[in-house]
Protein backbone atom coordinates (compact mmCIF):
# COMPACT_ATOMS: atom_id res chain seq x y z
CA UNK A 1 0.00 0.00 0.00
CA UNK A 2 1.28 3.42 -0.92
CA UNK A 3 2.30 5.45 2.12
CA UNK A 4 0.01 8.39 1.28
CA UNK A 5 -2.99 6.03 1.04
CA UNK A 6 -2.06 4.48 4.39
CA UNK A 7 -1.78 7.91 6.01
CA UNK A 8 -5.12 8.99 4.51
CA UNK A 9 -6.80 5.90 5.98
CA UNK A 10 -5.10 6.65 9.32
CA UNK A 11 -6.39 10.24 9.21
CA UNK A 12 -9.95 9.06 8.48
CA UNK A 13 -9.65 6.67 11.46
CA UNK A 14 -8.60 9.55 13.73
CA UNK A 15 -11.58 11.71 12.68
CA UNK A 16 -14.15 8.89 12.70
CA UNK A 17 -12.83 7.64 16.05
CA UNK A 18 -12.98 11.09 17.63
CA UNK A 19 -16.45 11.76 16.19
CA UNK A 20 -17.77 8.48 17.60
CA UNK A 21 -16.02 9.17 20.89
CA UNK A 22 -17.85 12.50 21.09
CA UNK A 23 -21.23 10.94 20.18
CA UNK A 24 -20.91 8.05 22.65
CA UNK A 25 -19.51 10.24 25.44
CA UNK A 26 -22.76 12.26 25.24
CA UNK A 27 -24.73 9.11 26.05
CA UNK A 28 -23.02 8.57 29.39
CA UNK A 29 -25.58 8.63 32.16
CA UNK A 30 -24.50 9.57 35.62
CA UNK A 31 -26.11 7.39 38.29
CA UNK A 32 -28.67 8.89 40.63
CA UNK A 33 -26.71 9.64 43.81
CA UNK A 34 -27.98 9.11 47.34
CA UNK A 35 -27.89 12.39 49.31
CA UNK A 36 -25.94 10.77 52.13
CA UNK A 37 -23.21 9.97 49.58
CA UNK A 38 -23.03 13.64 48.54
CA UNK A 39 -21.76 14.64 51.96
CA UNK A 40 -18.98 12.05 51.76
CA UNK A 41 -18.06 12.77 48.13
CA UNK A 42 -14.94 14.67 47.08
CA UNK A 43 -15.63 18.36 46.49
CA UNK A 44 -16.06 18.90 42.75
CA UNK A 45 -17.27 15.35 42.09
CA UNK A 46 -19.93 15.07 39.38
CA UNK A 47 -23.29 13.79 40.67
CA UNK A 48 -26.94 13.40 39.62
CA UNK A 49 -29.94 13.49 41.94
CA UNK A 50 -33.65 13.16 41.32
CA UNK A 51 -35.96 14.42 44.08
CA UNK A 52 -38.87 16.64 45.10
CA UNK A 53 -38.37 20.39 45.51
CA UNK A 54 -39.23 21.12 49.14
CA UNK A 55 -38.08 24.78 49.37
CA UNK A 56 -37.40 27.52 46.81
CA UNK A 57 -35.64 30.86 47.45
CA UNK A 58 -34.67 33.17 44.58
CA UNK A 59 -31.99 35.91 44.58
CA UNK A 60 -30.80 38.16 41.71
CA UNK A 61 -28.29 35.67 40.35
CA UNK A 62 -29.40 32.27 41.54
CA UNK A 63 -32.24 30.12 42.72
CA UNK A 64 -31.63 28.18 45.96
CA UNK A 65 -33.70 25.04 46.31
CA UNK A 66 -33.96 22.16 48.69
CA UNK A 67 -34.39 18.79 47.01
CA UNK A 68 -35.75 15.99 49.11
CA UNK A 69 -35.38 12.27 48.54
CA UNK A 70 -35.20 10.36 51.78
CA UNK A 71 -32.91 13.21 52.91
CA UNK A 72 -32.53 16.84 51.82
CA UNK A 73 -29.78 18.40 49.70
CA UNK A 74 -29.05 22.10 49.18
CA UNK A 75 -28.84 22.99 45.48
CA UNK A 76 -27.76 26.27 43.84
CA UNK A 77 -29.04 26.85 40.31
CA UNK A 78 -27.34 29.81 38.62
CA UNK A 79 -29.79 31.69 36.46
CA UNK A 80 -27.42 32.53 33.60
CA UNK A 81 -26.74 28.81 33.04
CA UNK A 82 -30.34 27.61 33.47
CA UNK A 83 -32.35 30.57 32.09
CA UNK A 84 -35.55 28.92 30.95
CA UNK A 85 -36.61 26.94 33.97
CA UNK A 86 -39.15 27.83 36.63
CA UNK A 87 -38.90 25.77 39.75
CA UNK A 88 -41.82 25.39 42.12
CA UNK A 89 -42.42 23.64 45.38
CA UNK A 90 -43.43 20.02 44.73
CA UNK A 91 -41.71 19.70 41.36
CA UNK A 92 -39.75 16.49 40.83
CA UNK A 93 -36.43 17.55 39.35
CA UNK A 94 -33.32 15.87 37.98
CA UNK A 95 -30.13 17.73 38.74
CA UNK A 96 -26.68 17.12 37.32
CA UNK A 97 -24.00 19.14 39.04
CA UNK A 98 -20.98 19.20 41.27
CA UNK A 99 -20.60 19.09 45.01
CA UNK A 100 -19.12 22.22 46.56
CA UNK A 101 -18.49 23.49 50.07
CA UNK A 102 -19.87 26.96 50.85
CA UNK A 103 -19.67 28.50 54.34
CA UNK A 104 -18.78 25.09 55.71
CA UNK A 105 -21.88 23.50 54.22
CA UNK A 106 -21.98 20.88 51.48
CA UNK A 107 -24.17 21.95 48.54
CA UNK A 108 -24.68 21.05 44.90
CA UNK A 109 -24.04 23.60 42.17
CA UNK A 110 -26.30 22.58 39.28
CA UNK A 111 -24.83 22.36 35.79
CA UNK A 112 -28.17 21.18 34.40
CA UNK A 113 -31.65 20.93 35.89
CA UNK A 114 -34.83 19.55 34.33
CA UNK A 115 -38.29 18.72 35.57
CA UNK A 116 -39.02 15.01 35.60
CA UNK A 117 -42.76 15.54 36.43
CA UNK B 1 -16.64 14.53 29.48
CA UNK B 2 -15.47 14.47 25.83
CA UNK B 3 -12.59 16.83 26.59
CA UNK B 4 -11.42 14.62 29.44
CA UNK B 5 -11.58 11.56 27.19
CA UNK B 6 -9.72 13.38 24.41
CA UNK B 7 -6.89 14.37 26.77
CA UNK B 8 -6.76 10.79 28.09
CA UNK B 9 -6.57 9.49 24.50
CA UNK B 10 -3.68 11.78 23.54
CA UNK B 11 -1.76 11.07 26.75
CA UNK B 12 -2.31 7.34 26.20
CA UNK B 13 -0.87 7.53 22.67
CA UNK B 14 2.12 9.45 24.04
CA UNK B 15 2.70 6.85 26.78
CA UNK B 16 2.34 4.03 24.23
CA UNK B 17 5.38 5.37 22.33
CA UNK B 18 7.62 4.81 25.36
CA UNK B 19 6.19 1.44 26.38
CA UNK B 20 6.36 0.23 22.78
CA UNK B 21 9.95 1.34 22.26
CA UNK B 22 11.41 -0.29 25.36
CA UNK B 23 12.93 -3.56 24.06
CA UNK B 24 11.21 -6.67 25.31
CA UNK B 25 8.65 -4.82 27.43
CA UNK B 26 5.24 -6.51 27.29
CA UNK B 27 2.12 -4.39 27.74
CA UNK B 28 1.03 -6.69 30.59
CA UNK B 29 3.95 -5.39 32.62
CA UNK B 30 2.73 -1.84 32.00
CA UNK B 31 -0.72 -2.94 33.14
CA UNK B 32 0.74 -4.06 36.47
CA UNK B 33 2.23 -0.57 36.97
CA UNK B 34 -1.07 1.11 36.05
CA UNK B 35 -3.05 -1.06 38.46
CA UNK B 36 -0.66 -0.20 41.28
CA UNK B 37 -1.05 3.54 40.59
CA UNK B 38 -4.80 3.47 39.79
CA UNK B 39 -5.82 4.69 43.25
CA UNK B 40 -3.85 7.93 42.87
CA UNK B 41 -4.90 8.36 39.22
CA UNK B 42 -8.57 8.30 40.30
CA UNK B 43 -8.00 11.60 42.15
CA UNK B 44 -7.31 13.39 38.87
CA UNK B 45 -9.47 11.51 36.34
CA UNK B 46 -12.63 9.43 36.12
CA UNK B 47 -12.36 5.62 35.76
CA UNK B 48 -13.66 5.97 32.19
CA UNK B 49 -10.92 8.47 31.28
CA UNK B 50 -8.25 6.18 32.80
CA UNK B 51 -9.70 3.28 30.80
CA UNK B 52 -9.47 5.36 27.59
CA UNK B 53 -5.86 6.22 28.51
CA UNK B 54 -5.05 2.51 28.91
CA UNK B 55 -6.74 1.64 25.60
CA UNK B 56 -4.92 4.38 23.66
CA UNK B 57 -1.62 3.33 25.23
CA UNK B 58 -2.17 -0.36 24.49
CA UNK B 59 -3.20 0.23 20.87
CA UNK B 60 -0.22 2.56 20.28
CA UNK B 61 2.00 -0.04 21.96
CA UNK B 62 0.86 -2.74 19.47
CA UNK B 63 1.84 -0.45 16.58
CA UNK B 64 5.18 0.67 18.02
CA UNK B 65 6.52 -2.52 19.63
CA UNK B 66 7.47 -3.96 16.24
CA UNK B 67 10.15 -1.25 15.92
CA UNK B 68 12.55 -2.63 18.60
CA UNK B 69 11.70 -6.17 17.39
CA UNK B 70 12.70 -5.37 13.81
CA UNK B 71 15.53 -2.88 14.32
CA UNK B 72 17.05 -4.30 17.49
CA UNK B 73 15.92 -7.95 17.36
CA UNK B 74 14.47 -7.62 20.87
CA UNK B 75 10.94 -9.06 20.93
CA UNK B 76 8.24 -9.51 23.51
CA UNK B 77 5.68 -12.32 23.70
CA UNK B 78 3.51 -10.75 20.98
CA UNK B 79 6.24 -9.83 18.52
CA UNK B 80 8.39 -12.95 18.88
CA UNK B 81 7.64 -14.24 15.38
CA UNK B 82 7.98 -10.78 13.84
CA UNK B 83 11.69 -10.77 14.62
CA UNK B 84 12.89 -13.20 11.95
CA UNK B 85 11.02 -11.86 8.87
CA UNK B 86 11.47 -8.28 10.11
CA UNK B 87 15.17 -8.89 10.60
CA UNK B 88 15.45 -10.33 7.07
CA UNK B 89 14.01 -7.11 5.64
CA UNK B 90 16.28 -5.03 7.90
CA UNK B 91 19.32 -6.84 6.50
CA UNK B 92 18.09 -5.97 2.99
CA UNK B 93 17.91 -2.29 3.98
CA UNK B 94 14.10 -2.44 4.29
CA UNK B 95 13.57 -2.11 8.02
CA UNK B 96 11.27 0.88 7.55
CA UNK B 97 9.17 -1.10 5.10
CA UNK B 98 8.86 -3.92 7.63
CA UNK B 99 7.45 -1.49 10.20
CA UNK B 100 5.17 0.03 7.56
CA UNK B 101 3.84 -3.42 6.64
CA UNK B 102 3.17 -4.22 10.28
CA UNK B 103 1.44 -0.86 10.84
CA UNK B 104 -0.65 -1.39 7.69
CA UNK B 105 -1.74 -4.80 8.95
CA UNK B 106 -2.56 -3.36 12.37
CA UNK B 107 -4.61 -0.48 11.00
CA UNK B 108 -6.55 -2.50 8.41
CA UNK B 109 -7.27 -5.25 10.92
CA UNK B 110 -8.37 -2.66 13.47
CA UNK B 111 -10.87 -1.25 10.97
CA UNK B 112 -12.06 -4.77 10.11
CA UNK B 113 -12.59 -5.84 13.73
CA UNK B 114 -14.28 -2.54 14.64
CA UNK B 115 -16.69 -3.03 11.73
CA UNK B 116 -17.81 -6.49 12.88
CA UNK B 117 -18.19 -5.56 16.56
CA UNK B 118 -22.06 -5.73 16.48
CA UNK B 119 -21.83 -9.29 15.14
CA UNK B 120 -19.24 -10.24 17.79
CA UNK B 121 -21.36 -8.86 20.63
CA UNK B 122 -24.11 -11.29 19.64
CA UNK B 123 -22.04 -14.35 18.72
CA UNK B 124 -19.26 -14.52 21.34
CA UNK B 125 -21.41 -15.68 24.31
CA UNK B 126 -22.92 -18.42 22.11
CA UNK B 127 -19.51 -19.62 20.83
CA UNK B 128 -17.86 -19.52 24.25
CA UNK B 129 -20.66 -21.48 25.86
CA UNK B 130 -20.03 -24.33 23.42
CA UNK B 131 -16.22 -24.47 23.62
CA UNK B 132 -15.37 -23.64 27.22
CA UNK B 133 -15.27 -27.28 28.36
CA UNK B 134 -12.88 -28.30 25.58
CA UNK B 135 -10.28 -25.51 25.75
CA UNK B 136 -7.39 -27.81 26.83
CA UNK B 137 -8.06 -30.26 23.96
CA UNK B 138 -8.42 -27.46 21.42
CA UNK B 139 -5.03 -26.13 22.54
CA UNK B 140 -3.50 -29.62 22.02
CA UNK B 141 -4.99 -29.59 18.52
CA UNK B 142 -3.47 -26.17 17.79
CA UNK B 143 -0.09 -27.36 19.15
CA UNK B 144 -0.27 -30.37 16.84
CA UNK B 145 -0.92 -28.06 13.89
CA UNK B 146 2.14 -26.05 14.90
CA UNK B 147 4.49 -29.06 15.07
CA UNK B 148 3.17 -30.88 12.02
CA UNK B 149 3.29 -27.70 9.96
CA UNK B 150 6.85 -28.89 9.25
CA UNK B 151 6.86 -31.12 6.20
CA UNK B 152 10.06 -33.17 6.74
CA UNK B 153 10.26 -35.94 9.38
CA UNK B 154 13.57 -34.71 10.79
CA UNK B 155 12.16 -31.19 11.24
CA UNK B 156 8.95 -32.54 12.81
CA UNK B 157 11.09 -34.43 15.35
CA UNK B 158 13.15 -31.36 16.26
CA UNK B 159 10.09 -29.10 16.34
CA UNK B 160 8.41 -31.54 18.75
CA UNK B 161 11.58 -31.77 20.85
CA UNK B 162 11.82 -27.96 20.96
CA UNK B 163 8.10 -27.66 21.83
CA UNK B 164 8.42 -30.10 24.74
CA UNK B 165 11.73 -28.75 26.11
CA UNK B 166 10.53 -25.13 25.91
CA UNK B 167 7.30 -26.33 27.55
CA UNK B 168 9.22 -27.88 30.45
CA UNK B 169 11.28 -24.71 30.80
CA UNK B 170 8.08 -22.62 30.74
CA UNK B 171 6.51 -24.85 33.36
CA UNK B 172 9.54 -24.49 35.65
CA UNK B 173 9.78 -20.72 35.14
CA UNK B 174 6.06 -19.98 35.52
CA UNK B 175 5.61 -22.10 38.62
CA UNK B 176 8.76 -20.80 40.33
CA UNK B 177 8.62 -17.92 42.84
CA UNK B 178 10.68 -15.84 40.37
CA UNK B 179 9.39 -12.31 39.61
CA UNK B 180 8.57 -11.45 35.97
CA UNK B 181 9.31 -14.99 34.65
CA UNK B 182 8.24 -14.09 31.10
CA UNK B 183 11.09 -11.63 30.65
CA UNK B 184 14.02 -14.12 30.82
CA UNK B 185 11.93 -16.94 29.33
CA UNK B 186 10.89 -15.12 26.15
CA UNK B 187 14.06 -13.08 25.85
CA UNK B 188 16.08 -16.30 25.86
CA UNK B 189 13.90 -18.25 23.46
CA UNK B 190 13.29 -15.41 21.02
CA UNK B 191 15.66 -12.50 21.71
CA UNK B 192 19.16 -13.56 22.73
CA UNK B 193 19.08 -16.69 20.51
CA UNK B 194 18.38 -14.59 17.38
CA UNK B 195 20.98 -12.00 18.35
CA UNK B 196 23.63 -14.71 18.97
CA UNK B 197 22.82 -16.31 15.65
CA UNK B 198 23.15 -12.91 13.94
CA UNK B 199 26.54 -12.44 15.63
CA UNK B 200 27.75 -15.81 14.35
CA UNK B 201 26.77 -14.79 10.81
CA UNK B 202 28.87 -11.59 11.02
CA UNK B 203 25.87 -9.52 10.00
CA UNK B 204 26.24 -5.89 9.01
CA UNK B 205 23.14 -3.69 8.79
CA UNK B 206 23.11 -2.07 5.36
CA UNK B 207 22.01 1.50 4.71
CA UNK B 208 18.26 1.65 5.24
CA UNK B 209 15.97 2.92 2.52
CA UNK B 210 12.67 4.71 3.07
CA UNK B 211 10.97 2.72 0.34
CA UNK B 212 7.54 2.90 -1.24
CA UNK B 213 7.99 -0.49 -2.89
CA UNK B 214 5.83 -3.12 -1.31
CA UNK B 215 5.33 -6.48 -2.93
CA UNK B 216 2.01 -7.58 -1.43
CA UNK B 217 -0.80 -8.43 -3.82
CA UNK B 218 -4.35 -7.35 -2.93
CA UNK B 219 -5.22 -11.05 -2.59
CA UNK B 220 -2.49 -11.60 0.01
CA UNK B 221 -3.42 -8.36 1.81
CA UNK B 222 -7.02 -9.56 2.10
CA UNK B 223 -5.81 -12.98 3.27
CA UNK B 224 -3.48 -11.39 5.84
CA UNK B 225 -6.14 -9.08 7.29
CA UNK B 226 -8.94 -11.67 7.39
CA UNK B 227 -6.59 -14.26 8.91
CA UNK B 228 -5.42 -11.67 11.46
CA UNK B 229 -9.03 -10.97 12.47
CA UNK B 230 -9.86 -14.68 12.73
CA UNK B 231 -6.74 -15.88 14.51
CA UNK B 232 -6.38 -12.73 16.63
CA UNK B 233 -9.92 -13.43 17.85
CA UNK B 234 -8.90 -16.98 18.82
CA UNK B 235 -6.14 -15.63 21.07
CA UNK B 236 -8.71 -13.57 22.93
CA UNK B 237 -11.07 -16.54 23.26
CA UNK B 238 -8.49 -19.12 24.40
CA UNK B 239 -6.25 -18.48 27.39
CA UNK B 240 -2.58 -19.26 26.77
CA UNK B 241 -2.78 -18.74 23.03
CA UNK B 242 -0.39 -15.95 22.08
CA UNK B 243 -0.06 -13.88 18.94
CA UNK B 244 2.63 -16.29 17.77
CA UNK B 245 0.21 -19.25 17.97
CA UNK B 246 -2.34 -17.19 16.12
CA UNK B 247 0.22 -16.54 13.38
CA UNK B 248 0.93 -20.27 13.02
CA UNK B 249 -2.78 -21.09 12.88
CA UNK B 250 -3.34 -18.27 10.41
CA UNK B 251 -0.54 -19.40 8.10
CA UNK B 252 -1.97 -22.93 8.14
CA UNK B 253 -5.27 -21.47 6.93
CA UNK B 254 -4.00 -19.02 4.32
CA UNK B 255 -0.86 -20.93 3.26
CA UNK B 256 2.38 -19.25 2.22
CA UNK B 257 1.60 -15.56 1.82
CA UNK B 258 5.21 -14.35 1.75
CA UNK B 259 7.30 -12.39 4.25
CA UNK B 260 5.62 -9.03 3.56
CA UNK B 261 2.05 -10.24 4.06
CA UNK B 262 3.22 -12.25 7.09
CA UNK B 263 4.41 -9.00 8.71
CA UNK B 264 0.99 -7.47 8.00
CA UNK B 265 -0.61 -10.53 9.54
CA UNK B 266 1.52 -10.30 12.70
CA UNK B 267 0.82 -6.59 13.12
CA UNK B 268 -2.91 -7.23 12.69
CA UNK B 269 -3.06 -10.13 15.15
CA UNK B 270 -1.66 -8.08 18.04
CA UNK B 271 -4.14 -5.24 17.49
CA UNK B 272 -7.13 -7.55 16.96
CA UNK B 273 -6.21 -9.48 20.10
CA UNK B 274 -6.50 -6.31 22.18
CA UNK B 275 -9.79 -5.07 20.68
CA UNK B 276 -11.31 -8.55 20.84
CA UNK B 277 -10.32 -8.78 24.52
CA UNK B 278 -12.49 -5.71 25.18
CA UNK B 279 -15.42 -7.52 23.54
CA UNK B 280 -14.88 -10.71 25.56
CA UNK B 281 -14.74 -8.61 28.72
CA UNK B 282 -18.21 -7.22 27.94
CA UNK B 283 -19.79 -10.40 26.55
CA UNK B 284 -18.37 -13.28 28.63
CA UNK B 285 -16.70 -11.34 31.45
CA UNK B 286 -13.25 -12.71 30.54
CA UNK B 287 -10.24 -10.41 30.34
CA UNK B 288 -7.58 -12.16 28.23
CA UNK B 289 -5.09 -9.33 28.30
CA UNK B 290 -3.30 -7.62 31.19
CA UNK B 291 -4.44 -4.12 30.31
CA UNK B 292 -8.04 -5.29 29.87
CA UNK B 293 -7.79 -6.82 33.36
CA UNK B 294 -6.73 -3.35 34.59
CA UNK B 295 -9.82 -1.83 32.92
CA UNK B 296 -12.09 -4.47 34.47
CA UNK B 297 -10.70 -3.57 37.92
CA UNK B 298 -11.39 0.12 37.31
CA UNK B 299 -14.95 -0.31 36.05
CA UNK B 300 -16.76 -3.26 37.56
CA UNK B 301 -19.91 -3.45 35.42
CA UNK B 302 -19.16 -2.16 31.94
CA UNK B 303 -22.24 -0.93 30.06
CA UNK B 304 -22.58 -1.13 26.28
CA UNK B 305 -21.95 2.58 25.68
CA UNK B 306 -18.62 2.29 27.51
CA UNK B 307 -17.58 -0.54 25.16
CA UNK B 308 -18.54 1.66 22.20
CA UNK B 309 -16.44 4.48 23.67
CA UNK B 310 -13.52 2.04 24.04
CA UNK B 311 -13.79 0.92 20.41
CA UNK B 312 -14.02 4.54 19.20
CA UNK B 313 -10.94 5.40 21.26
CA UNK B 314 -9.12 2.37 19.84
CA UNK B 315 -9.90 3.41 16.25
CA UNK B 316 -8.72 7.01 16.86
CA UNK B 317 -5.59 5.78 18.67
CA UNK B 318 -4.89 3.37 15.78
CA UNK B 319 -4.92 6.26 13.33
CA UNK B 320 -2.58 8.34 15.50
CA UNK B 321 -0.31 5.33 16.14
CA UNK B 322 0.12 4.75 12.38
CA UNK B 323 1.60 8.25 11.99
CA UNK B 324 3.79 7.72 15.05
CA UNK B 325 5.06 4.29 13.96
CA UNK B 326 6.10 5.56 10.50
CA UNK B 327 7.84 8.65 11.91
CA UNK B 328 9.73 6.71 14.57
CA UNK B 329 10.72 3.99 12.07
CA UNK B 330 12.11 6.73 9.78
CA UNK B 331 14.26 8.03 12.64
CA UNK B 332 15.48 4.51 13.44
CA UNK B 333 16.30 3.92 9.76
CA UNK B 334 18.57 6.95 9.60
CA UNK B 335 20.85 5.92 12.46
CA UNK B 336 20.64 2.13 12.69
CA UNK B 337 23.21 1.52 9.91
CA UNK B 338 25.63 4.02 11.41
CA UNK B 339 26.15 1.90 14.47
CA UNK B 340 28.27 -1.19 14.78
CA UNK B 341 25.79 -4.07 14.54
CA UNK B 342 27.95 -6.55 16.47
CA UNK B 343 28.40 -4.01 19.23
CA UNK B 344 24.66 -3.25 19.19
CA UNK B 345 23.79 -6.97 19.45
CA UNK B 346 26.23 -7.41 22.32
CA UNK B 347 24.85 -4.32 24.09
CA UNK B 348 21.27 -5.60 23.73
CA UNK B 349 22.31 -9.04 25.00
CA UNK B 350 24.01 -7.40 28.01
CA UNK B 351 20.92 -5.19 28.52
CA UNK B 352 18.64 -8.27 28.46
CA UNK B 353 20.92 -10.04 30.97
CA UNK B 354 20.90 -6.99 33.29
CA UNK B 355 17.11 -6.64 33.03
CA UNK B 356 16.64 -10.38 33.69
CA UNK B 357 18.93 -10.22 36.72
CA UNK B 358 17.22 -7.04 38.00
CA UNK B 359 13.71 -8.46 37.72
CA UNK B 360 14.26 -12.20 38.15
CA UNK B 361 17.63 -12.59 39.92
CA UNK B 362 20.01 -15.55 39.36
CA UNK B 363 17.21 -17.98 38.56
CA UNK B 364 16.15 -15.60 35.78
CA UNK B 365 19.69 -15.73 34.36
CA UNK B 366 19.56 -19.54 34.40
CA UNK B 367 16.19 -19.52 32.58
CA UNK B 368 17.61 -17.00 30.10
CA UNK B 369 20.62 -19.21 29.30
CA UNK B 370 18.59 -22.43 28.94
CA UNK B 371 15.97 -20.53 26.89
CA UNK B 372 18.71 -19.22 24.60
CA UNK B 373 20.05 -22.75 24.07
CA UNK B 374 16.57 -24.05 23.15
CA UNK B 375 15.92 -20.95 21.04
CA UNK B 376 19.00 -21.69 18.92
CA UNK B 377 17.60 -25.11 17.83
CA UNK B 378 15.27 -23.71 15.09
CA UNK B 379 18.24 -21.82 13.60
CA UNK B 380 20.42 -24.95 13.48
CA UNK B 381 17.78 -27.42 12.29
CA UNK B 382 15.71 -25.09 10.10
CA UNK B 383 12.23 -25.52 11.62
CA UNK B 384 9.79 -22.78 12.64
CA UNK B 385 10.63 -20.70 15.66
CA UNK B 386 6.99 -20.90 16.80
CA UNK B 387 7.76 -24.36 18.28
CA UNK B 388 9.40 -22.44 21.14
CA UNK B 389 5.93 -21.17 22.10
CA UNK B 390 5.55 -24.51 23.88
CA UNK B 391 6.87 -22.49 26.83
CA UNK B 392 3.39 -20.98 27.24
CA UNK B 393 1.22 -23.63 25.59
CA UNK B 394 2.37 -26.65 27.64
CA UNK B 395 1.67 -24.99 31.04
CA UNK B 396 -1.74 -23.75 29.79
CA UNK B 397 -2.74 -27.18 28.43
CA UNK B 398 -1.74 -28.85 31.69
CA UNK B 399 -3.73 -26.27 33.65
CA UNK B 400 -6.90 -27.08 31.72
CA UNK B 401 -6.51 -30.85 31.50
CA UNK B 402 -5.18 -31.78 34.93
Amino acid sequence: MHQTVLLKIALVCVFVGLFLLYIFSETIEIDDTAISKINNAESGEKIKIIGIVSEVYSSDNAVFIKVTKAETAEVVVFKQINENITINYGDVVEIIGRTEDYNGKREIVADRIRKVK
Amino acid sequence: MFLQLLIALLLGCFAGIFTGLIPGLHINLVAVVIMSTAASLLHVASPLAIAVFIIAMSITHTFIDTIPSIFLGAPNEDTALTVLPGHKLLLKGRGYEAVKLSATGSLLSLIAIATIIPLLLKSIPFIYEHIKDYIGYILIFFSGIMVFAEKIKNKIFWAFFCFITSGILGLIALTSPMKQPLLPLLSGLFGVSILLFSLSEKTRIPEQQITEIEKVSNKNKTKAVSAAVFSGSLTALFPGLSSSHAAVIATQIVGDIGVNAFLMLMGGINTVNFVFSLVTLYTIDKARNGTVVAISKLIEAIPLNYILIFIAAAVAAGGIATFLALQIAKSFSTFVNKINYRRLCLLIIIFIFIMSFYFSSWFGILVLIVGTAIGLLPHFFGFRKSACMGCLLVPTILFFIL
